[in-house]
């Protein structure tokens, strides 16, 4: 009896297969790169391998390609990644009050309090901060994203660099260069700046309680854990499987679904990443509306279709 | 002269209505759309606020189809400190749209004398005389109030019905039944019909939807391009909401009773003791009328640059804490993706039905 968790998100798409007893038991974390079907077709096909269809008892899609993936591969679960995020962390430690989650486009806090969410919030208009901008900028300092982490931690006098907005905080970093700065510095100032910009824009005064719990693919890098320590004076917690955290809370919700109703799992199986998969997306001129609708096909089969509000197209 | 006004929701279907009744014709621009809005920034000052740059690219739309004079109500209150249909007036007149401006406003800003000039300018061509007039913005006021109040049952009904989607197909019928009637008996007639339809759906009495007030600044409030029609999204999930801020609010507040509107500004609010412009300080007093009723929480909407709303939300977050009233606050902009508003409405309704369903296990009554 094992659950498959899937989250589609702006940067990677992850999976991940669950047993009965809320553990991991395999984990893929696949760069989206901009064409969530493909990752998604890649995935399937890397589990392929390992796991049968029967093996499959429920599927949960999260992340904002939710339902897309869920329309894909026949979830049973289509939840959003604040909920996921919070069920994976309270699985793991029922003692974690506060989440704090960076991932590629979205950053989002999240307060539990007796094991449901008491409160939470999302960036709102501005990504700065986010794991896109840390790609972006360790690409112009040469290095890998992955590699950041390390360097910061070398740092001992991080410079001064504004977290505000991710195009002052870029001509920030290209001025304190040209003023000959450390490179650790720089990368440690910057680290900085994204923690601050992040409890003044998305935390904005909660009130974070211990255990804090960081997890998102920026989690991995220590120099922003560390500067998260030092801004909040309490250690901060990086669950292992950290960067698949959505995708083991669809597969925990998926698990739930099952035991509450028994039904047998919506899954259209592993060869699903053989398939062609298509979409049609037109602007239906019928109505006042102008709807942008997509419909999403398997040859001939129409799997899915969004964002027609009168429904017509379903 | 031919008449036009800024789509705001329903407006147009209203204005079309009256104007119809006293034999006089209408323009209505093209409906909101992202090309609209393309358009309108294009040619809009770079900080201005979403409902600038759709109300330029509804004058332009209208300026194409022939009008030549705009009416534009409530246009020197607070907003942009008073100067938002001169600031509208410049940038079209910039562009070579010269319009006519026909500005309307309550009688403490422009005096009693010059509001019955500029009435009459607007009905100047009307060969209706003045109790047919009088009849006919009665008959309009009876449509706007009595769709309303359709749209208030729907959006309570839409968290009760036993099958999903009947309400708001029925104001969605409507909706479309009173923008092609020809006469304010017919929409009358349409409206009873609906009202009638409304009261016979079925409805599970003992579901326990989750209740919201909707709330926030007055354009994104009321237009469902404005706000990506928040309104049927929630619908769908099968909430129950009320909105506070609407047409007939407006109405009410500004010309049928202004005295309620002055007096409840002047009212004592300890987290917001002074006017600030907009109806910012209308939103957060309106929250402390539906705190009693047992609501399990608040969205507000606002457009990107709405100075007052932004003030609005500070003082949420005070409440939120204080009064253990959870509160979303969602800015619109001219983001198309609707992937991130959804993913914040979702996991709102989400965390206050596990917040629900805690209370309720727990045995206590919800707290809120």
């Amino acid at each position: 009896m094992l659950y498959l968790g899937i989250d589609v998100g702006s940067v990677s798409t992850n999976l991940v297969i669950m047993n009965q007893d809320n553990q991991i038991v395999d984990q893929l974390y696949l760069k989206t790169r901009g064409a969530p079907i493909e990752a998604l077709k890649e995935g399937l096909r890397l589990l392929s391998d390992r796991y049968s269809d029967d093996d499959i008892w429920g599927v949960g899609a999260t992340g904002s390609g939710r339902s897309l993936a869920g329309a894909i591969v026949g979830s049973d679960v289509v939840k959003n990644e604040i909920t996921t995020h919070a069920v994976a962390a309270s699985t793991i430690d029922p003692a974690i009050r506060t989440v704090l989650e960076i991932g590629g486009q979205d950053s989002k806090i999240i307060l539990i309090r007796d094991g449901v969410i008491s409160d939470f919030a999302m960036n709102t208009v501005c990504a700065a901060g986010t794991g896109s901008f840390l790609d972006r900028q360790a690409e112009r300092l040469g290095f890998k994203v992955e590699e950041l982490g390390q360097i910061a931690l070398k740092s001992k006098n991080p410079v001064a660099i504004a977290g505000r907005c991710a195009v002052f905080s870029e001509s920030d970093i290209i001025h304190k260069q040209q003023l000959g700065c450390r490179i650790e510095d720089i990368v440690a100032g910057m680290s900085k700046a994204l923690v601050r910009n992040y409890l003044s824009n998305v935390a904005k005064g909660k009130p974070i309680k211990p255990k804090v719990c960081f997890q998102g693919g920026v989690a991995a890098n220590l120099g922003i854990k560390r500067a998260f320590e030092e801004e909040l004076g309490c250690e901060v917690f990086v669950p292992e499987y950290y960067n698949v955290m959505g995708a083991y809370g669809a597969a925990i919700l998926a698990k739930e679904k099952f035991e509450q109703t028994k039904e047998k799992t919506g899954f259209r199986g592993f060869a699903t990443g053989n398939e062609e998969i298509s979409t049609d997306h037109f602007v239906c001129r019928d109505c006042d509306n102008h709807c942008e609708v997509t419909i999403i096909k398997s040859g001939n089969k129409q799997l899915g279709c969004f964002s027609d509000r009168c429904g017509k197209y379903q | 002269m031919r008449l036009t006004y800024p789509r705001l929701g329903d407006a147009h279907i209203y204005g079309r209505l009256l104007f119809q009744e006293i034999g006089m014709e209408l323009i209505i621009p093209d409906p909101n759309s992202q090309r609209g809005l393309e358009r309108g920034s294009s040619i809009s000052p770079e900080d201005i606020c979403l409902p600038f740059k759709l109300m330029v690219d509804n004058l332009i739309s209208a300026w194409e189809k022939g009008a030549d004079t705009v009416i534009m109500p409530a246009t020197m209150g607070p907003c942009r400190l008073g100067e938002y249909a001169e600031v509208l007036k410049v940038v079209l007149d910039n562009h070579g749209y010269r319009y006519n401006w026909i500005l309307l406003d309550s009688i403490s800003a422009v005096g009693l004398n010059e509001l019955k000039k500029r009435l009459a300018l607007i009905i100047k061509d009307s060969n209706s005389n003045s109790s047919e007039i009088i009849k006919a913005l009665k008959g309009v006021y009876t449509v706007i109030k009595e769709f309303e109040k359709l749209e208030k049952k729907a959006r309570i009904s839409s968290g009760y019905e036993k099958q999903p989607g009947r309400s708001k197909e029925i104001v969605n019928k409507c909706r479309r039944g009173l923008a092609r009637a020809t006469s304010i008996d017919q929409a009358l007639g349409i409206l009873e019909k609906s009202h009638n339809s409304l009261n016979s759906i079925e409805i599970d009495e003992f579901k326990q939807p989750i209740k919201i007030i909707l709330t926030g600044e007055i354009f994104t409030c009321i237009d469902s391009f404005g706000n990506h029609n928040i309104e049927e999204k929630l619908m769908d999930m099968g909430v129950s909401f009320e909105k506070t801020i609407s047409i007939g609010w407006w109405i009410d507040n500004t010309i049928i009773n202004p005295l309620g509107g002055y007096f409840s500004n002047k009212r004592f609010n300890e987290y917001m003791p002074y006017c600030i412009g907009g109806y910012a300080k209308e939103t957060v007093s309106g929250i402390y009328r539906y705190k009693k009723q047992n609501f399990d929480g608040i969205i507000q909407i606002l457009p990107v640059g709405c100075m007052p709303e932004i003030v609005a939300k500070s003082v949420f977050d005070g409440l939120s804490r204080d009064e253990n009233l959870p509160v979303l606050s969602i800015v619109f902009d001219e983001m198309v993706g609707e992937a991130g508003y959804i993913t914040r409405i979702e996991a709102f309704i989400d965390m206050l039905m596990r917040r629900k369903n805690l209370n309720l296990y727990k045995g206590k009554k919800c707290c809120i």
